[in-house]
């Protein structure tokens, strides 16, 4: 959360990471939520509301004003992904897209689909980038379409600034008579 | 197309399993209470699922509060049934 500096700068910024970020996508939408509008695509179905109430609630005792500040879209295939992209206007509204490929990576779409979709997509964050800072989180695909990393290789390559999150491991707890394995 | 927002009831295993490490620290008889309050606040999950607030937790809490309130009157009640014995 640290690294995404506020205000967020005009540009598109991808972030890599199991779970396509989801619980850091939801605290950085309460945050943005305090300082005014902004808009969440979600790609996913990952946007919960209880945690981004709890986070609001931290940051202001508006609850109702802050959560009214986030016009919420959901897309459940990926050509609704890239019909929400065209339609979303570039008024300078930060956006967040959370877990942009997880349509993309859909068993019934084809790799070369899911490529031209994704490729008609970019341009688009691209187009609202210029004049609003966007966000897209998004996660590696499962082994089962190991294929469509491709997808999220481009969308990397795509962004001004790309991050990979990694999950850190639980530290080993120090054995009290020494070495017990 | 799945469910857009967990269920009420989800929510309420998800903000009572928040409180697991709490209960674990409690003495037996504290977490026997502690249980209780919850499941005086899971009778009124329809009313909260119907409230729809965006912090549930809260209508949990009103909910035990509400059932703690309720024990309060019906105390309350005998209590004066008793002292009107002892007066009569």
């Amino acid at each position: 959360m640290d690294a995404l500096t506020f205000p967020l700068s005009k540009r598109l910024m991808v972030l890599t990471a199991p779970h396509a970020a989801g619980g850091l996508m939801l605290e950085l939408a309460a945050r943005l939520s305090g300082a005014g509008e902004l808009r969440v695509l979600d790609g996913g179905n990952r946007f919960n509301v209880y945690p981004v109430a709890r986070a609001v609630r931290r940051f202001t005792p508006d609850l109702t004003g802050a959560l009214a500040h986030i016009r919420l879209s959901r897309a459940f295939t990926c050509y609704q992904v890239l019909e929400l992209l065209q339609e979303t206007p570039a008024d300078g509204l930060p956006i967040l897209v959370i877990d942009l490929l997880a349509t993309f990576y859909d068993d019934n779409v084809r790799l070369a689909e899911s490529r031209r979709l994704l490729d008609a997509c970019i341009p688009h964050l691209h187009r609202l980038s210029r004049f609003a800072p966007v966000v897209v989180s998004i996660k590696l695909p499962a082994p089962l379409c190991a294929d469509k990393v491709v997808l999220a290789e481009a969308l990397q390559s795509a962004g001004g600034s790309a991050w990979q999150l990694e999950a850190l491991s639980a530290p080993k707890t120090p054995a009290l008579w020494g070495e017990e394995d | 197309m799945g469910r857009t927002l967990p269920s009420i009831t989800q929510a309420f295993i998800q903000e009572q399993a928040a409180f697991s490490r709490f209960r674990r620290a409690l003495r037996r008889e504290d977490q026997l209470a502690l249980d209780d309050l919850f499941a005086s606040a899971r009778r009124h999950l329809s009313a909260a699922a119907y409230a729809a607030h965006a912090l549930p937790m809260e209508t949990f809490l009103l909910s035990m509060l509400l059932e703690q309130h309720k024990e309060i009157l019906r105390l309350r009640q005998k209590v004066d049934e008793l002292i009107g014995d002892l007066d009569a």
